[in-house]
This record gives structure tokens, sequence and C-alpha cells, in this order.
């Protein structure tokens, strides 16, 4: 498909195709967001129902993307457990367990597994005809952190999500973050400045996070790099993008601290303290950055020379899924014996085995029996409190809702109006038991004042035909209620028909 | 501890090795050895020296994974895939039990490096579940199902060893429970379960989540990409002599 017959353009293909791409790329990275919340209602028994986890899943990112360095990152068990408080937060009544493994669950789904390669999107890439396109990217990462353990990276298209706007260059909107900070800092409005900090921030972390992939890459492909034509160039751009930064950021402290000396009020003076906190941040992360940029030719020049020793690239190795599943499974099950056995030899690392030292193996030999107790350790009485059991409603709540039903007289009212005045009035589950008291009297037990020969007030429902509407938390018939007397003599003469015939 | 070109260093950082669990983030001995072998070409021929005499080859040094070693054939660190599922004793089961478990194995692999360049990203480490891995070898053997259409493959009565491979899998249940709730040693997904289990206990994997739909969730750690890149660099697994003799 073209659009170059569209009324709408005389142009011959479509000019931002470019963009277009972009945006649909960045688009398609919520994609996850959106089917945590889908999905939630089949995940955990349905009671994940309860949350909106769209939102949970946004808080993860930014918790991730807020304790990433160059060589550190977040650790899972951190941030599942502030999700959960998250969770708690939207949900106090709920369960604590509830609330881990809901945050659990969030982010189980967006780490994801490898054989599911990450997330994908399609999208139509129009530069070239009209060209359908598989889009993979992925949210969290996980690699061992320089001072061991396995930690969370955010990719740069998860930190995007952060932001509304999304078809960007990262350097230049680094900038644009720091120039509206520097305006608000330099106007006064700290109170605005505090939301711009922030968005400086996490552009400066992604900025750090584009560069640290970008030098990993060339790490890893040193010999298809040019370093010269192509490498070298960007260093010296991020190097000067850096620089200014980093100037930029000192004349914000400085504006900044101007305005805390001068500052009248305590809320303004703490304001602008948190405030030099996110800008010194940033200026510890661009520090570390140029750090990293200027030690790197000679990181890779040590590289390079390693790796002429090393294996080779990664294009001549064989395909794990073509050249050894495949072949592998088409074998007979007695070939394919060998073939595990030569798999488990070389996919397994070898561990030591067990060696026993002649002089210790006689003295565990020599050893007396244990002695076993035969019953076990002694079982403790646990000690149990005797539980109260709650009651459904609040004692207000049935004297909010006696008092309704005492106002039913022998005339015939509807149980909507009933139901309204109690929400309206009555304290909570008030509606509910007026509504519990009318079903209740579709079926009023006469039969027992009756045997019992008891003269008493009773309430008589029945439907007409029409539908409760309106009224939240309600629905089915809109009953008619009417209070009746039973009477001794054993004859129930119902207000209702004195009140029809009139 | 200082680094003397000696063997008792070399053997120490061997010895390191084969302690599954240990990193040497986590190690101040053991990372300064790693930082030698790196840095002192004597040491770290010392090392593959002594490694060698072991019968194992030094596939990696590095700080994340530490040192990878790998057995050659005939050392005495060699496994067989029998040592991870015990052998019964029954000949034909326990050839249907190591093609199996084979198959798990190396789609375990193919499942946490799906691209090569997976197998040279050494800083990212990639999660598998259980069942993914059940359902990438259940999808290729229908494809395979698929390419061998109309042909007879069904093994001769009494033999049952020379069913195919992919024919086995398919026909064994994928999660089979026994009357108390567990699982069944022969399903599947159990048989996976064991095997990464196996190769958790050898420091290659760690179990980091057990969910009924996923089965278990497991992080392929460090050693376990070095040797795989082995795998797919190395001899290949097929004598590769073997088409020519048939040629001539």
């Amino acid at each position: 498909m073209t659009l170059a017959a569209s009324p709408l353009s005389s142009a011959p293909a479509i000019p931002s195709a470019q963009a277009l791409m972009r945006r649909a790329k960045a688009l398609a990275v919520t994609d996850p967001l959106h089917r945590l919340e889908d999905h939630k209602g089949r995940a955990g028994g349905g009671e994940f129902a309860a949350y909106t986890v769209r939102d949970l899943a946004q808080y993860a990112i930014e918790l991730v993307a807020g304790a990433m360095d160059f060589d550190r990152g977040a650790i899972e068990s951190d941030v599942t457990e502030a999700l959960a408080a998250a969770a708690a937060a939207q949900q106090p009544g709920r369960p604590a367990e509830e609330h881990a493994e809901l945050a659990a669950w969030v982010m189980r789904e967006l780490i994801g597994t490898s054989s599911a390669r990450g997330f994908s999107a399609d999208y139509t890439d129009y530069a070239d005809g009209a060209t359908r396109r598989t889009f993979t990217f992925r949210v969290f990462d996980e690699f061992e952190a320089a001072g061991g353990g396995v930690h969370l990276r955010a990719s740069t298209e998860a930190i995007n999500v952060l932001f509304s706007s999304m078809d960007i260059d990262i350097a230049s909107e680094e900038i644009a973050a720091q120039a509206v900070l520097e305006s608000h800092v330099d106007r006064g409005r700290l109170d605005r400045a505090a939301d711009s900090a922030r968005a400086a921030k996490l552009r400066t972390i992604q900025y750090q996070e584009s560069i640290r992939a970008k030098l990993a890459a060339v790490r890893r492909n040193l010999d298809t790099v040019d370093w010269d034509g192509d490498v070298s160039p960007q260093i010296v751009e991020a190097l000067g993008h850096l620089e200014q930064r980093q100037a930029v950021e000192a004349r914000i402290l400085d504006s900044i601290q101007d305005r805390r000396d001068s500052a009248a009020r305590d809320d303004l003076r703490r304001q602008a303290v948190k405030l030099i906190d996110v800008v010194v941040d940033c200026q510890r992360r661009h520090r570390e950055l140029s750090g990293h940029l200027s030690s790197a030719r000679e990181t890779f020049r040590a590289e390079l020379a390693r790796q002429k020793f090393a294996p080779p690239a990664s294009m001549n190795l064989r395909d794990l899924t073509a050249d050894i599943i495949r072949p592998l499974l088409a074998e007979t099950v007695a070939a394919s014996g060998p073939l595990a056995d030569q798999l488990f030899a070389r996919l397994a690392s070898p561990s030591a085995p067990a060696v026993m030292g002649v002089g210790s193996l006689i003295d565990q030999l020599l050893a007396p029996p244990r002695e076993r107790a035969q019953l076990g350790a002694p079982v403790e009485a646990p000690e149990l409190d005797d539980a109260e059991p709650e009651p459904a409603f609040s004692d207000d709540a049935v004297a909010a809702a006696e008092r309704i039903l005492a106002g039913v007289g022998g005339a015939p009212c509807r149980l909507s109006g009933l139901i309204a005045s109690a929400l309206d009035s009555g304290p909570q589950g008030a509606a509910r038991l007026v509504w519990l008291e009318a079903l209740g009297a579709c079926s009023p037990n006469i039969g027992a004042d009756v045997a019992a020969g008891r003269q008493r007030r009773r309430l008589a429902a029945w439907p007409d035909g029409s539908q409760l509407r309106g009224l939240p938390g309600f629905a089915g018939d809109d009953l008619l209620i009417a209070a009746i007397t039973v009477t001794p003599a054993g004859a129930a003469r119902p207000a209702v028909q004195e009140a029809a015939a009139a | 501890m200082t680094v003397a070109d000696d063997p008792r260093a070399a053997g120490q950082l061997i010895a390191f090795a084969m302690n599954a669990k240990l990193r040497p983030a986590q190690d101040q001995d053991y990372a300064e050895l790693v930082r030698s072998y790196r840095e002192r070409p004597a040491f770290a021929e010392a090392v593959r020296a002594f490694a060698g005499g072991l019968g194992l080859d030094v596939l990696q040094v590095d700080r994340a994974a530490g040192a990878v070693l790998s057995p050659r054939d005939g050392s005495p660190f060699e496994m067989h895939a029998g040592q991870f599922f015990g052998e019964r004793g029954n000949a034909a089961k326990d050839a249907m039990r190591r093609s199996l478990h084979g198959v798990a194995l190396a789609a375990a692999v193919a499942c946490a490096y799906p691209r090569r360049q997976d197998l040279d990203d050494a800083e990212r480490i990639p999660r598998v579940s259980v069942a993914d891995i059940d359902d990438y070898v259940r999808s290729h053997a229908e494809l395979l199902d698929a390419e061998h259409e109309g042909q007879q493959l069904d093994p001769p009565a009494g033999q049952p060893g020379q069913e195919r491979a992919w024919r086995a899998w398919a026909g064994q249940p994928r999660d089979a429970r026994g009357k108390d709730g567990r699982a069944k040693p022969d399903c599947t997904l159990q048989i996976i379960r064991r095997v990464l289990d196996a190769l958790a206990a050898h420091g290659d994997m760690r179990k980091v989540a057990d969910t009924p739909e996923s089965g278990g969730i497991y992080q392929a750690l460090p050693p376990l990409r070095v040797h795989a890149r082995e795998l797919c660099q190395g001899r290949s697994l097929w004598p590769e002599a073997a088409p020519e003799d048939e040629a001539l």
C-alpha cells in the first residue's frame, strides 16, 4: 500500500515514515502494561481484579530506573516490596500475602522468560513500500552486578513509558528537561521545579543507559566496529554533551542555593533542599559517565588485544535450535542416548566428587549411635485467643435499617425508595440490610405466629414486575412492601388488602 | 593471600571453580585469582596445565562466571545422563529416559539462548520456565511430524529403541499426577524440572519462582552460557566424518 493516490497528500510516499515508525514502536512498548491490566482477572485466582495493575507496572519501571547506575541496578526483592506497599495502599482491607503475590506476579510478567524472546509487536514500515515488521523489546533485563548478585535494569524503551511524549532523541530531551528545570528555578517556581527535576533526573538515567548499552554493544562486536569513523566521534559528542550538562547543573545549583538562602518560608527552604539533592545526583551520574567515556578508548584497546585469542564472533556459532535440537529430536531413542551423555558432560559444570579420608571414615563408623527421642520434640500447647465473631452489620446500620422499616405502614411503598433513603442517611450496610429484610418479607413466616398465638406486626413484600434502577450495588425486582398485623385469632388480616381496597 | 605462579594457587582457583555456588564477587581470594589469571599469562598457563592434568579444559575465566571448566572424555569429572535421573536397570526404559533427559537439557539451553548473539551477551541473565521449554519441544515435534508425513515412523515391534526421539517426547504425558497430587516422575514437565534442578545443583541455574502456570521459573547463570557457547563452537555432537563415509 502507498498513499500516493491519496487526495490528502501529493507527496509520493508518507513524508514522515520515520517518525510514524518510531511512534508506533514507542506505543508498542506500553503493550506489556496493558496486557497486565487485561490479564489480571485470570491471575491470582481472580483476586487481582480488585487492583489497578497498569499503574503498579509503571511504578515498577520507575523504581528500577531510579535505582540504576552504570554498573548497578535494582534488586528484585526491593522492588517487589515497594510494589506490595503500593498494592496495600490500593486495597488496605486485603491480606498482605495477596499484596505480595500481586507484586511478584507483576514483576514476573514484566521480566518475562527468554523463550518468549521478550515482548514483540508488529508495525508497518512505510519507508520502503509498506513492509510489516516485528519489533521485539524487553522491559527489564537481569544481569550480574559488579558487586555480585543479580540486578534488574530497565530498558531505554521502558523508561520512555514514563513519559507521555515518546518520539524522542534522548540527548536533546535531556537538554530540554534541564532547561525547563532551570527556567522554573530562575523564576522562583520551586513547586513546579520539583516535577521538572524528577523528569530531568529520569532523562539523565535514560541517557546514561543509552551510553552504557552502546559501549556494551561496541565491546561485544569489536571486530565489526569502525572505531575512528563511528565510535570515536560519538564518544567526543557524548563528552561534549556531558560537559554542557555539568555546566548547566552547576548554574542551577547556584541558583537554587540562592533561593534557599533568601527563602523567607520554611516550606520553600525544604523544597530547595530536595531539589539540590536531585541535581547533585544528576551531577554525580554525569561525572561517572564522563569517567567511563574517557577510559573507553583504553578499555577497548585492552579488550581488542584479549579478543585476538578469544573465540570468534557469534556468527560462526551453531544455532541451538537448527543445529542441535532438531537433529537430536530426529534421532532414534537408542542413538540419542550417547548424545544425551555428551550433552550432560558438556553443559553441566563439573563438581568435585566427594572424597572420604580413611581417618574420618573410621571415626564416623565408630561413632556411637545418635540417641533419638522416641516422641520427638515436646509439643507446646498453642495459646489460642477466643475469636469474637465479627457482626456482619454494625449496630448503627441495624438501628438505621430498623428505623426505616418501622416507617413502613399499611399502604405499600417501594423498596427502591427505602434503599435510597438508607443510602442517603444510613451508615454503611444499612441499605443492604433493608434489602435483605425486604427479601425475607417476600415469605413472611405467619404460620409461626399463628401457632404461637401471638399478635405482632410483620412486613410483607411482593414483586410487581418493575426493576431496581440507579442504585449502586443493587439489582433485581423492585418490590412493593407493606406492614401486616397477625392476630391471635389465627387470621392474618393483611393491611395490604385494606390498602388495595382503598 | 598472595598469588604466586605456583601450583598451589592454580589448584586453589580450580577448587573455587568446583564450588558450584561460589562466584568471584562473593569471595575476595577467588576474585584475586581470577584477576591474576586474566592479567598474568604465566599463571594462566599454570592453571590450564593443572586443569589438564585433572582432565579438565578451562573454557573461560572472568568476574561474572568465575572459572568455567569442562571435563574431557574420560576425565574423572565427566558426567553421564544416568547420574542425573538414576538408572533403574531396565535397559529399554533407561534408554528412553536418557533420551528424554538429553532432549530436555538441550531444549532448556536453546530456550535460554534462542539467538546466536545471546551466547555472546555476557551481561544478561535470561529466564526460562518449565512450561515454555515443554511447549518449545512439542512445537518442534509437530513440525517434524509434518515434515515426515506419510513415512512409516512406528518402530518395529519389540524394538522401542528405534522410535524417533521427538515421537517419544510427544508420546509422553505433559503433566501427569498420582493419587496424592504429586507429579509423576516421567511426565515431561517433571523431566524438565529434574534437569533444571540438577543444573541448579551444579551452579548453572537458579530457581527463582514456582507458579502453577509456569511449572517453575529459573535463571540461566553465566557458566551455562559459557558451556552452551562451547557446545555451539567446539566439536560437533555428531562425528563429522560420518556423512562422508556414507557417501563413499
